[in-house]
């Protein structure tokens, strides 16, 4: 008998079909694999597709498990591995049957009929009709990543050129607002990638290691001149070296990272400061002179005794002791604790008003 | 025969099998595409990214070695991309690699070395990521040192893909891919120490200990990898017939023995095995017990391999051979089977030289030389017994057109202590060779002997069947130093006999003409100073009598040859031979021990092999005798895993109790039951088996990269 393998290991959407249209999710397969074998991936155990009657592997989820060798060696040894040749779906089949392959959102189009792309919007599913342009889905100021961590940074300029398509760079989009840091974003997609990659071939695995490297170092307030250049210069060649589309896709989010977020990116490592204060290394707080009431109230909340004053002084925040958490920001009622702004404060203790 | 396919790489029109990779088909080619990853005997893995190149036609680059090729492509090896990728996977892999060579072991043979020769180095500035793992050397013969490993996954490959044992395996080690074991150690995981990994292993992670590794420095390849068959000095193919037993197949094991030394039973009894001293089982715990393994295969003989042996037809050239020893005997065979007419001469009344007149029969039973002996004559040779050749030029005038001088070293010697000519006092030839006629020379019921070799130990042990209850033996070497075998003297000790070691001779003490015992000192240091003198120190107060009736002298024998006999001796009475065993007179040839003083059985063979080639030579003929006896044998890379594999213990024989033996020569060693000697089989490590692999090649190794010389 023929085999048809279920695959809910490798999109955001499998989750959320998984979640509210399982039925939908038997009712498709069933439709696609008449008089096969299903065999159904799952990320977690789950009781939702037990009506398929089906074999489950449960696998963590990885968008590498796109690869189809890949799916094929996690299914056999459990471990997730791009496997060129030795055993694919496609050269010997699984236990040498002919095999297909579907993902969730074939199986529900299947049974629905839709014909629109599921596109998970910074985390709501939606469907969206191919060929929508992405501006008449987000409205944004920044760019937005497409497609995940191994997808695709897009200028919220060009999002009126982009249209929706069936391929998965369309399965989710991530907006950015004021207070999200695009360097953060780029650090966390690259970090995320280090942890799916399958590591076999060296162009990924020692790849994402130096990426991660570069944009955590950026986040971190460490970045030099040259980083932006290694990237725009290793990333086209891991474009097209790396071994799979993950490798691939991963480069080309680095890379876009630094074409379309470069202001933002260099203001880390030229003016050394996080525009959206999201990175901690940046943020300074400190407090306004003016402002201050002298009141204390911050003192007991600072868990590192960095404040320094007395009651009816301006208070004083040692920059060597604060770790940044912001707690004593929170609790001034003056709102007089702020961050990333420039300004004179006294060196020792001056009573409330006699600073200028 | 599968299609040929048409390909053109770098502009030279290429013809590939169908089903074949572009890399593979390049390299046949003779054109050099870097890899890594890929290994000739392993599935492609796709992992170095060394290999890619660029396919006209098809966007960005195709991996090499995946890519089978089509009909009609046309393959750009030295596209600017895919340098640009190979350059940079080069780069990655050395950011996670030591930055020196020097004090790498793997240097000058190293793959990834000669890939970075070869693709250079980019200068990028990119982070150092050091694979902080440190060496494990808690392995017995294969050594991890995987902070070199460039995670090209062929030792994976070949320990499950070839091998079926799959005790390598990667895994995330603190965020990092690494090669681990899986289990807690090589030998409880299931490795089955076949080294393959150590041989498919492009960089110095996966080797094997420097010990091991030197050894082989020198040796060719096979040599190197089958230490038993090096060791063994007729080169006796050990693995193959190992295997042949496993597989139940008694009959073509012997016939691989027979291959390259006839009278495979009696050595099975008494080869001193030297291919056992150099086994990698004793890495483990203890060699493979291969003496024993052989004896059963040569005890289950059916005679079949004479289908194969080849006969050639007469040549009309007559050649007498002196001394009916494992040389003789060798010798005799061999140049019969290349068609000269062969006599042998043989002094004493029955053949076998040493191995009749010198090892007793209860280590040697009769019945199995003389069958092996018959086996030898059957293929036509005359003999000539209780003849002794006093004068080679009056034998050469006989007519034979060359001779064999084989006469072994029957003249034992007596050291000059007082009393050694009373008529109690014996050299070892003249005991054992009565003993091997069964005229025993009588002993007292107290005996010591002189030496503490394996021929001291026969004559201790032979004097304990003839009725003397207190036997020694003493010797100058100390206890851990003697030349005799374990074995041996574990069996001789077991009979009684004493043995005093590190002692010197002072004297032979005597009463009224009769030997009343041998005087003793212990021997605190022995050295051999520049000139070669020997140089005793004593212990003080240390002398001692050992009383004795009897007295045997086991300290060195040389050949029974003297001035008249005709060719030109050297040091210890020996024949002074070239190297390919010719003497002094023209068609007069010499092997075994009288050319090389007293060795092994199976020395004595090879020698006789080796020397049999050149005589034919001399006589007209090729000078080769290697036949396939056997049949073809497929060996099974496949071996699988077995845990505590290398924790088998050897097995050892059925021995006849000491109390038992000592009342006559009767056999003592019963050798191995079929089941003990497939399991003992099991035990090889089949070393043999990383000769299927192919020896890792290296970019300078491709001619025609070199003529178009395009790249730096
Ligand atoms: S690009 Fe390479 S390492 Fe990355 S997921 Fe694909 S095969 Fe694995
Ligand atoms: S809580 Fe605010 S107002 Fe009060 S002392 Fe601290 S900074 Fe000044
Ligand atoms: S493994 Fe090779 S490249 Fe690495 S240090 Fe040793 S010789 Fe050099
Ligand atoms: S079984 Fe062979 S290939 Fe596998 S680890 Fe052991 S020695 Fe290496
Ligand atoms: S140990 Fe050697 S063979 Fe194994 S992955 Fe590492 S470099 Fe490759
Ligand atoms: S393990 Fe087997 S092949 Fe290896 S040296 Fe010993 S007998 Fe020979
Ligand atoms: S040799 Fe082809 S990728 Fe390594």
């Amino acid at each position: 008998m023929n085999v048809t393998v279920l695959n809910l290991c490798s999109s955001p959407i499998d989750a959320y079909l998984l979640q509210n249209y399982a039925d939908a999710l038997v009712k498709g397969t069933q439709a696609l694999s008449a008089d096969t074998e299903l065999l159904v991936c799952v990320p977690e155990e789950t009781s939702a597709l037990d009506t398929l009657a089906a074999s489950k592997y449960v696998i963590p989820y990885s968008p590498v498990l796109r690869e189809p060798t890949a799916l094929y060696t996690a299914m056999e040894t459990g471990v997730i591995r791009v496997h060129p040749i030795v055993k694919t779906f496609e050269n010997e089949g699984w236990q040498h049957r002919p095999t297909t392959v579907v993902t969730g959102e074939e199986a529900y189009r299947a049974a629905t009929g839709a014909a629109g792309k599921l596109i998970c919007v910074n985390g709501e599913v939606k469907e969206v009709a191919v060929g929508t342009a992405l501006s008449e889905l987000v409205e944004t100021a920044k760019p937005v990543l497409l497609g995940g961590c191994n997808g695709k940074f897009v200028a919220a300029a060009e999002l009126a050129n982009t249209t929706v398509s069936l391929e998965p760079l369309f399965d989710s989009i991530q907006t950015y607002g004021d207070k999200d840091c695009l360097a953060a974003a780029a650090a966390e997609a690259i970090h995320q990638c280090v942890g799916y990659s399958c590591h076999n071939c060296v162009l990924c695995r020692e790849g994402s290691w130096h990426l991660e490297n570069i944009f955590q170092s950026i986040t971190a307030g460490k970045g030099k001149k040259d980083d932006l250049a290694m990237v725009e210069d290793i990333a086209p060649i891991m474009q097209e070296g790396c071994l799979c589309e993950f490798g691939r896709g991963m480069a080309t989010a680095a890379l876009t990272a630094v074409q379309v977020c470069r202001a933002e990116l260099e203001a880390h490592i030229v003016k050394k400061t996080c525009p959206a204060g999201v990175c901690k290394a940046f943020a300074n707080y400190a407090i306004r002179p003016d402002l201050c009431t002298g009141c204390g109230d911050c003192i007991d909340e600072c868990p590192e005794d960095a404040i320094e004053g007395k009651k009816g002084f301006i208070h004083i925040i040692d920059q060597d002791l604060c770790e940044k958490c912001g707690k004593c920001a929170e609790v001034c009622p003056e709102n007089a604790i702020v961050c990333g702004e420039k300004f004179r404060v006294p060196k020792k203790l001056v009573r409330v008003g006699r600073f200028s | 025969m599968s299609q040929l396919v048409h390909l053109t790489i770098d502009g030279y029109e290429v013809t590939a099998a169908e089903g074949t990779t572009v890399l593979d088909a390049a390299l046949a080619a003779g054109i050099y595409i870097p890899h890594l990853c890929s290994h000739e005997n392993l599935h492609p893995y796709g992992a170095c990214r060394l290999c890619v190149v660029k396919q006209q036609g098809v966007e960005g680059v195709i991996t090499s070695c995946t890519t089978p090729v089509q009909e009609g492509m046309v393959i750009d090896t030295h596209d600017e991309m895919a340098q640009k990728i190979r350059k940079l996977s080069c780069d990655f892999m050395f950011k996670t690699h030591p930055t020196e060579c020097t004090g790498c072991p793997k240097y000058g043979k190293c793959q990834l070395q000669s890939i970075s020769q070869y693709i250079g180095d980019t200068g990028r500035k990119l982070k150092a990521n050091p694979i902080s793992v440190a060496a494990d050397t808690s392995n017995p013969i294969i050594l991890h040192e995987m902070y070199r490993c460039i995670l090209c996954g062929r030792c994976v490959r070949a320990c499950q893909e070839l091998r079926g044992v799959g005790v390598l395996k990667f895994a995330t080690v603190k965020g990092r891919t690494q090669v681990v074991i899986d289990g807690n150690n090589l030998n409880s995981a299931g490795c089955r120490f076949c080294t393959a990994c150590v041989e498919v292993c492009p960089t110095g992670s996966i080797r094997e200990y420097e010990a091991l590794a030197q050894k082989a420095i020198g040796k060719t390849r096979e040599a190197a990898l089958i230490p038993c068959k090096d060791g063994c000095p007729a080169h006796v193919d050990v693995p193959r017939y190992l295997r042949f037993v496993r597989e139940g197949k008694y009959a073509a094991a012997a016939a691989v023995v027979r291959e390259k030394a006839p009278l495979p039973e009696s050595l099975g009894y008494i080869c001193a095995h030297p291919c056992e001293g150099e086994c990698k089982h004793q890495c483990l715990n203890s060699p493979v017990s291969i003496r024993n393994v052989k004896r059963f295969a040569a005890q289950h003989d059916d005679g079949a391999w004479k289908a194969n042996s080849f006969q050639k037809p007469d040549t009309g050239k007559r050649v007498a051979i002196i001394g009916s020893g494992p040389a003789g005997l060798t010798a005799a065979y061999y140049l019969r089977k290349l068609g000269h007419s062969v006599t042998i001469l043989e002094a004493q009344a029955q053949l076998g030289g040493m191995l009749r007149y010198g090892i007793p029969s209860h280590r040697l039973p009769r019945e199995v030389l003389d069958r092996e002996i018959a086996e030898i004559l059957s293929v036509g040779i005359e003999v000539k017994t209780e003849t002794r050749v006093e004068n080679v030029a009056a034998l050469m005038a006989e007519g034979y057109d060359a001779v064999l001088i084989a006469v072994g070293t029957h003249q034992g010697s007596k050291l000059p202590l007082a009393n050694n000519d009373l008529p109690d006092v014996y050299t070892n030839t003249d005991f054992l060779r009565a003993a091997g006629k069964n005229e025993p020379l009588p002993v007292g019921n107290r005996v010591v002997v002189l030496g503490g070799g394996n021929v001291a130990l026969d004559c201790a042990t032979v004097a304990r069947r003839l009725g003397a209850q207190d036997v020694h033996a003493a010797c100058l070497e100390r206890y851990d130093a003697m030349t005799c075998s374990d074995e041996e003297r574990g069996w001789a000790e077991e009979e009684g006999v004493k043995i005093h070691p590190a002692k010197t001779f002072l004297s032979i003490e005597a009463e009224n003409g009769k030997v009343t015992g041998l005087k003793i000192a212990g021997v605190k240091d022995f050295f051999f100073d520049a000139e070669g003198k020997s140089h005793i120190e004593l212990e003080e107060n240390s002398e001692e009598i050992i009383p004795a009736d009897t007295i045997i002298f086991a300290v060195g024998q040389r050949p029974d040859l003297n001035e008249g006999f005709g060719v030109e001796l050297g040091r210890g009475n020996r024949v002074t031979t070239a190297t390919d065993g010719a003497t002094s007179v023209a068609g007069v040839f010499a092997a075994g021990d009288a050319v090389t003083g007293t060795k092994t059985v199976i020395a004595a063979i090879a020698a006789a092999r080796d020397v049999v080639c050149a005589m034919d030579k001399y006589l007209g003929g090729e000078g080769e005798i290697a036949e396939a006896l056997a049949p073809v044998q497929e060996a099974n890379p496949c071996i699988g895993r077995i845990e505590n594999f290398g924790s088998a213990e050897r097995l050892e024989p059925s021995i006849l109790p000491a109390d038992e033996r000592v009342k006559g020569f009767i056999q003592m060693d019963f050798g191995f039951t079929a089941e003990q000697a497939v399991t003992e089989a099991e035990r090889c490590l089949q070393c043999d088996l990383r000769l299927q692999l192919a020896p890792q090649r290296f970019w300078n190794d491709y001619p025609i990269h070199e003529a178009k010389g395009e790249q730096a």
